[in-house]
């Protein structure tokens, strides 16, 4: 479901996750919804999958439109590392 | 074919779009949105995300997440002022509501909460200089004004953008019930200081029943009226902070959500314009018929731009409850009579305890139908 330098992005809101691919979507990035790993996200939850290489742009873009990810997680070696919002933002 | 003319009730019919909508929907994405995380699951949540959408660009809402669905008006009122209110609140709103507004302000002075009313004029129109003076002669602060912006007894219309503004002035929040007036006025919540705004999406938005409005504005957090599943952070035993998943506990109605977003899309294709002046015509000539019988009461402004898409009017020494049988009976008009669930407002134009007979045309009338009413009002009267 989620491959080794892939990003997922948690919000606070289901809408907010939809509003957040859409908006992706119509700006020509390739990011999927997926239901979030139970290692990162307790309960039921989306998050939004894309790929390290398009995280800056991706951010400024979520950023821009009010939709900044509560929480982000980066693929390594078989678990999830957190990657800080804000500062990538 | 009955002659439907209790579009204040509910549209009927709705355009075809809408029922072609709705079953679209039912046959081929009937899951459910925002539970799950399958490709369908994702569509149908897309769906409702463009339907809310649709509802902000309709009513000048900048972000949609502030658009929570409702059942229906009445819920959405509900939600808002048990939402916001607390013990010691004073509210001010008038003697033109509706009981979706009356009842639970009259249940939230059971909790606490203060509740004056503004006497409407003859017209049954409310005067921004009588609210101020409701408002300052107030023993405390207010801290919500809500009133309807057209009365589903007599049409009249109220003057929001004007109450609205000052209310933004005064530092008071400001609620419109829009159950007649969405879909025939323009409401735009920003300009007119709109911080809580109902709206039924089954009557003049043209949707199904089952499908209604509530938007709250940005800075505030009504507490929930109903708790429940909101398909995220299902481990946490509070509702989340965010809207509108804090206020839409529970499966949403996305074939119906998808009837509305039809709907609303018709409305925009037939511009408010032009289907105010539709229904002012129509009464208008209903108007100008009834004047030729004899003992006939019309109640509301004659003004086109203080009313609705409603005519409230009496026979001299006729109970309205008989007239509406005969004319249903006979003649197959179907129109409403007696309290249209608005006591007060009737208390307020003098016509408790029978009411009045109401006709409200919908974008499918036409002048043969009021001809055919005023004809059937004629025998009724002349026997």
């Amino acid at each position: 479901m989620i491959k080794d330098n892939q990003l997922i992005a948690l919000f606070n809101a289901p809408t907010r996750v939809l509003k957040a691919e859409r908006l992706l979507r119509k700006d020509g990035f390739t990011c999927r919804l997926i239901p979030a790993p139970r290692e990162v996200a307790e309960g039921c939850a989306l998050a939004l999958r894309f790929s390290v290489s398009d995280q800056t742009v991706i951010l400024a873009e979520l950023a821009r439109h009010d939709l900044s990810p509560r929480r982000m997680y980066r693929k390594q070696d078989g678990g999830f590392l957190a990657v800080p919002v804000e500062e990538q933002a | 074919m009955a002659i439907y003319l209790d579009n204040a009730a509910t549209t009927f019919p709705k355009p075809e779009s809408v029922y072609q909508s709705v079953d679209t929907t039912f046959r081929n994405l009937g899951v459910n949105p925002g539970r799950g995380s399958y490709r369908l699951v994702l569509d149908a949540g897309h769906l409702v995300l463009e339907v809310r959408e649709t509802v902000a660009g309709f009513f000048g809402i900048t972000d949609s997440s502030r658009v929570v669905f409702c059942a229906n008006a009445t819920e959405a009122i509900n939600m808002a002022l048990f939402g916001i209110l607390k013990a010691g609140d004073r509210v001010i709103t008038t003697t033109m509501e509706h009981n979706a507004v009356s009842r639970p302000l009259h249940a939230l002075t059971m909790r606490g909460v203060d509740v004056n009313r503004v006497q409407a004029d003859a017209d049954g129109r409310v005067q921004l200089s009588a609210l101020r003076e409701t408002v300052r002669n107030a023993p405390g602060p207010t801290r919500l004004v809500v009133l309807s912006h057209c009365s589903n007894v007599t049409g009249t219309v109220q003057p929001i953008e004007e109450i609205g503004n000052w209310c933004r002035r005064e530092g008071i929040l400001f609620m419109v019930d829009a159950a007649q007036s969405a879909g025939v006025l323009p409401i735009d919540v920003g300009a007119m200081g709109i911080d809580l705004l109902a709206a039924p999406g089954h009557k003049c938005l043209l949707g199904p029943p089952g499908t209604a409005i509530l938007y709250v504005g940005r800075n505030l957090q009504p507490a929930p009226l109903i708790w429940g599943g909101t398909g995220g952070n299902s481990m946490s035993l509070l509702m989340p902070e965010e809207l509108p998943e804090r206020l839409e506990s529970g499966t949403l109605n996305t074939p119906a959500l998808a009837g509305l977003r039809a709907g609303i899309e018709f409305v925009n294709r037939m511009g408010l314009p032009k289907i105010h002046r539709h229904k002012m015509a129509l009464l208008e000539r209903l108007r100008r018929g009834l004047g030729n019988f004899p003992g006939i009461r019309c109640y509301g402004s004659t003004c086109a731009e203080h009313q609705g898409g409603v005519l409230s009017f009496n026979l001299e020494g006729r109970d309205p409850a008989e007239i509406g049988f005969l004319l249903d009976d006979e003649y197959g008009v179907c129109v409403r009579t007696g309290l249209h669930c608005a006591p007060d407002a009737h208390r307020s134009i003098g016509t408790l305890p029978s009411g009045t007979i109401r006709v409200s045309p919908g974008l499918f009338n036409t002048e043969k139908d009021i001809d055919a009413l005023l004809a059937a009002l004629e025998e009724i009267i002349g026997s």
